[in-house]
């Protein structure tokens, strides 16, 4: 059966959602006689921002994998703009990843031996884009992100909020169409989490992005336009 | 693609991170190159120089007759320059003299020439005296190339001291030769005075010919190969060349791939580094990989680091090298002490086409070492790898036993399968195979050895061990390198000593005697005429076996062997060789003679076969009544009786004596009675067997020299595969300590657990190291021996000092984790708060 939450409305020139999962499916890793998780459907358009909660081993992060390009569903279909993703290759769907995704975790995950500036520019340079511009949104970014006086700085010399700023402002600094944003707040205390993600809001709807939040906070959750149970069953509506 | 590759982030900072390791990963690859460097330059040097002095000695001769030792008559001379097709002759004698003054400078390559032929072969060696042109004609003038006059520290002008036939004959110096550069040291003679000195009148050893324009090589050796003098060898100067130089082909090629062992290990050194280092940088790969780095950038990134470790190891390695060999050959001559080439100092002449392979051999063992690390990081699954806790799966990759089994079972087979031109290459090959499967099967031997001891109950101790249990990937990368060094240099040691222990025994049973006199130094002096049957009359003279050395040619394309007459009882040969194959011969065969192992090697023969012996100017037939061992003549010998050989040769001539003495007769006096007996009796060496054996021994250990000192650089360069492995390995664990010191170990708990941690895991590579330098020693001595010089040893391994090296190699390696972990247990609870 498809489950079809919310279907996105068609453009004149027939492009379609940003992103379409349609009854996807994933077996538990070592026991593939049993489903982690069947029948996830959903269709993301551009700029939304959509949350996902569930308990704790139900295959959220494996389905934000699985969106990333990082792992492969054991059934179903998924486009991303329109491009299906299960006839690419992995170079393919990491370019794809390169290019039009970005993503914050729960354990921020900045790289230690990079300062600030470098951690965020790591995206722009990864894709190859001009170096003279690079400079700039760096700093525009860190700037409105609040932390544009730790530009220098390293990760070890920064807060857990500071931290997923960086991680934050690093998600968005290429203008990605879609951040994928694992429990960002999970390591956060109530005042830093809010921060992130009215900036994560923000910055998404600055950069025309959208973003999928997987996270067990009810609390995150309301930041989003949409919010999503997921379980074995798929996606229901809250 | 390499520009999209964030350099800080993935190559540069994480090796900035751990400059320790690195450094010392690009200490390992540059005394790899350098040590590898140094041999092949000496090698080439000592070859080129060997084979360009022999070039220029010949002129421009097309063809060359040469016979070894005193040769032929000089009638072949006469002969050869009236031959059809010959437009130039000239009569030459070459050989070797040892040098008495100035004292310890080994021998001189003589050349006796004649001036007015050699001056039209257009040999560029006559140093024209325009005051005293006929200066080289007098019977004391010597002139000497600039390499000998260099290696003798002497001077125009100057004299020198040469052992001529068992006489002392100084000379004086009247001038360089022109036109040898620096190859080869070498003294120039009249023809006249060699012969009258060296006692050789109307015989040459070498008669260099030009042919007439038109004449074919081949046509003249087709019409000439027939009726040369017994023994001789007709063939161009290049083909001379080339055979004296595979005579230390092997030795050359097992010294060269001896000395790769050092670069091997640092190949090594840089995969314990760089597996270690994406073990630690396993997160951020994966993080890079989730921001749109794919596979094979990983790849290239982690080989940048390799590069980035090999390029300035390859480059330090390269003046390293040069000044190694410059050393080496100041001290050790051309052929590192093995007696391959004359004693004397070379000029290290540049190499760079040398020079660029061993660099990038350099490169290539840190991109080799960087690959494996490489290729598996990139196969990490990003999402896993992002997960904290992850990291003893990245060490688990590694883990792929059926490829160690594989390379096992390839390694059987290269030990099984012959020599490829004279070189074991396939053995060579799977010893390499023996160490490459240990990196598959480092972790589950790790795993798996562990379990048979049972847990202590003492806690740390006990936590120690399950640590081994639970993280043996962790434990076999940083274990890597020194296994890989502690094995090569336990099969050296066993090689080694096996040899020596051999030769040691072989001495002992062939040095039956009492007393061993001898002309001289030099292999060709004689004892004065009846000086045997003096000798042997004496009073305390039970009885006595004299010994007569002849060179002979006996095979094509392979130097000269060496005959041995002595006076032995053919029903009874073992009481002056060790026999190994033996067969009776009937009164109606040939006459009997025995081969040494290393010339049954080379020809291929066998016992009850009969060959023929250039003796007397006719072939001889004679059978093969048996196999003998001898470490001595490394081109092969043959011993015959001495009648036999009296008999067919004419030549009744002695260079030495064996004497047994009767019983109670007192050695030294026996010395004393033996010099004044003689009218020369001052020149004489006399030896007993136990000088003879320590002065062997004593040349045995000097030709080992570089072997030991490649040993002790392999083990050096574990050593720092220690350090940097154990280093890193505590480094990485700094917050699990932390962890530990929040459940209420103290640290002095935490350096127990390291040392304890420490001493099982080294013990557990010296074990495995152990075994697997074992089972290299048998290929060595099995296998790449007898292929490279046909001669076989016993296997006798050195316990005491294996147990010493186990023993250095225990307490470094636990000091070092202990040192490490110092350092790793300060701030805890900092580190536990990054976490």
């Amino acid at each position: 059966m498809v489950n079809h939450l919310r279907l996105a409305k068609l453009g004149k020139d027939g492009v379609t959602a940003l992103l379409v999962l349609n009854n996807l499916a994933k077996r538990l890793p070592g026991d593939p006689q049993r489903w982690l998780f069947r029948n996830a459907s959903l269709n993301i358009a551009p700029a939304d921002f959509v949350a996902i909660m569930g308990e704790s081993g139900v295959g959220k992060s494996t389905l934000l994998n699985i969106i990333a390009g990082l792992d492969r569903p054991d059934a179903g279909h998924m486009t991303f703009k329109g491009q299906p993703l299960d006839t690419l290759d992995d170079d393919a769907r990491t370019l794809l990843r390169r290019r039009h995704m970005g993503f914050v975790f729960q354990a921020f995950h900045l790289i230690p031996q990079l300062t600030v500036e470098e951690n965020i520019a790591l995206p722009w340079r990864l894709n190859g884009l001009s170096r003279r511009d690079m400079n700039q949104r760096v700093k525009i970014l860190a700037e409105r992100l609040g932390i544009g006086s730790h530009l220098n700085a390293w990760p070890r010399e920064l807060s857990g909020g500071e931290m997923q700023r960086v991680a934050v402002a690093r998600a968005v600094v290429h203008r990605p169409s879609l951040i994928l944003a694992d429990e960002p707040t999970g390591s956060l205390d109530a005042e830093s989490a809010e921060t992130v993600l009215s900036l994560l809001r923000e910055a998404g709807e600055a950069e025309g992005a959208a973003v999928l939040l997987v996270t067990h906070s009810a609390t995150a959750a309301g930041w989003a336009q949409r919010r999503l149970r997921f379980d074995a069953q798929g996606f229901r509506f809250l | 693609m390499i520009t999209r590759i964030p350099w800080q982030a993935a190559v540069w900072r994480p090796l900035r991170q751990r400059s320790g390791a690195s450094v010392l990963a690009i200490i390992g690859i540059a005394l790899g190159v350098a040590l590898g460097l140094a041999i092949a330059l000496i090698n080439m040097q000592a070859v080129s120089d060997f084979s360009t002095g022999l070039r220029r000695l010949s002129g421009q001769a097309d063809l060359a007759l040469t016979a070894p030792g005193r040769g032929f008559s000089e009638q072949w001379y006469v002969r050869l320059s009236m031959a059809k097709g010959v437009a130039v002759a000239t009569p030459e004698i070459r050989l070797q003299a040892p040098v008495l003054h100035p004292a310890s400078k080994g021998m001189l390559h003589i050349l006796g020439i004649d001036a007015f032929q050699a001056a039209r072969m257009g040999q560029p060696l006559l140093p024209f005296n325009l005051h005293n042109p006929l200066a080289m004609l007098t019977p004391d003038h010597i002139a000497l190339s600039p390499a000998a006059l260099a290696h003798l520290g002497l001077r125009v002008g100057d004299t020198l001291t040469l052992d001529a036939d068992g006489q002392p004959r100084t000379l004086q110096i009247i001038g360089e030769l022109p036109g040898m550069g620096d190859n080869g040291a070498f003294g120039v003679m009249d023809i006249a005075a060699v012969q009258w000195l060296w006692g050789q009148v109307g015989a040459v050893n070498q008669v260099d010919l030009r042919l007439r324009p038109g004449t074919s090589t081949g046509d003249f050796l087709a019409r000439w190969r027939g009726h040369l003098p017994a023994g001789a060898v007709l063939q161009s100067p290049a083909q001379q060349g080339r055979v004296a130089a595979d005579a230390s082909r092997a030795y050359r090629v097992n010294l060269l791939v001896l000395s790769l062992v050092a670069l091997f290990t640092g190949a090594f050194l840089v995969y314990s580094t760089l597996a270690m280092g994406v073990v630690r940088q396993r997160q951020q790969l994966a993080l890079l990989r989730v921001l749109g780095l794919r596979r094979r950038e990983v790849v290239l990134a982690v080989l940048l680091q390799g590069v980035v470790l090999g390029l300035p190891g390859a480059l330090l390695g390269l003046p390293l090298g040069v000044l190694a060999a410059r050393l080496a050959l100041a001290h050790m001559g051309g052929d590192l002490g093995a007696g391959y080439f004359s004693a004397t100092a070379l000029h290290l002449q540049w190499h760079p086409g040398l020079m660029l392979i061993f660099f990038v051999a350099g490169l290539g063992a840190a991109l080799t070492g960087a690959f494996l690390p490489a290729w598996e990081t990139s196969r990490a699954p990003p999402a896993l790898a992002l997960r904290a806790g992850s990291e003893e799966q990245g060490h688990q990759l590694r883990q792929h036993p059926w490829i160690g089994l594989l390379l096992l079972g390839l390694a059987l087979a290269g030990s099984l399968a012959p020599a490829i031109h004279g070189i074991p290459y396939l053995a060579y090959g799977a010893v390499a195979c023996l160490l490459f499967a240990l990196l598959f099967l480092l972790a589950p031997l790790l795993r798996g050895l562990p379990r048979l001891f049972p847990l202590p109950h003492a806690p740390v101790w006990r936590l120690a061990l399950e640590q081994l249990r639970g993280a043996p990937g962790r434990a076999a990368q940083s274990l890597a390198a020194v296994v890989v060094a502690f094995s090569l240099v336990v099969a050296m040691a066993v090689m080694v000593g096996s040899f020596r222990d051999s030769v040691a025994n072989w001495l002992t049973d062939i040095l039956r005697a009492d007393l061993y006199v001898q002309a001289g130094m030099n292999r060709d002096a004689f004892l004065p005429h009846g000086a045997a049957h003096q000798l042997c009359a004496l009073p305390n003279v039970r009885a006595c076996s004299p010994l007569r050395r002849v060179t002979l040619n006996l095979l094509p394309g392979h130097p000269p062997v060496m005959l041995l007459a002595r006076g032995m009882n053919s029903s009874d040969p073992e009481r002056e060789l060790q026999i190994l194959h033996a067969v009776r011969v009937g009164p109606q065969q040939p006459p009997p003679v025995w081969i040494s192992e290393i010339l049954a090697g080379i020809s291929g023969w066998q016992v009850g076969r009969v060959i023929h012996l250039p003796l007397g100017g006719q072939e001889r037939a004679v059978t093969i009544a048996g196999i003998y061992r001898d470490y001595a003549y490394q081109e092969g010998s043959v011993s015959i009786p001495i009648q036999q050989y009296r008999a067919w040769s004419g030549d009744d001539a002695v260079n030495g004596v064996a004497l047994w003495l009767r019983a109670g007769a007192a050695i030294p006096a026996a010395i004393r009675n033996l010099r004044q007996t003689l009218s020369d009796g001052g020149q004489l060496l006399v030896a007993t067997p136990k000088e003879i054996r320590s002065k062997s021994l004593r040349i045995f250990n000097q030709s080992f020299a570089a072997t030991y000192a490649l040993e002790a650089v392999a083990m050096v360069i574990g050593l720092l595969g220690v350090s940097s492995g154990f280093g890193a390995q505590t480094l990485m664990r700094r917050s699990e300590f932390a962890m530990l010191r929040h459940l209420g170990l103290r640290r002095r708990d935490l350096l127990i657990l390291l040392f304890a941690e420490g001493s099982i895991l080294s013990l557990l590579g010296i074990l495995i190291g152990g075994a697997l330098g074992i089972a290299i020693s048998v290929i060595l001595i099995e296998v790449v021996n007898p292929q490279s010089f046909h001669w076989h040893m016993g296997f006798h391994p050195s316990w005491p000092l294996l147990l010493t090296l186990s023993a250095i190699l225990w307490l470094a390696s636990t000091a070092t984790m202990v040192l490490a972990g110092r350092r790793a247990v300060r701030q805890t609870s900092a580190v536990l708060r990054d976490d």
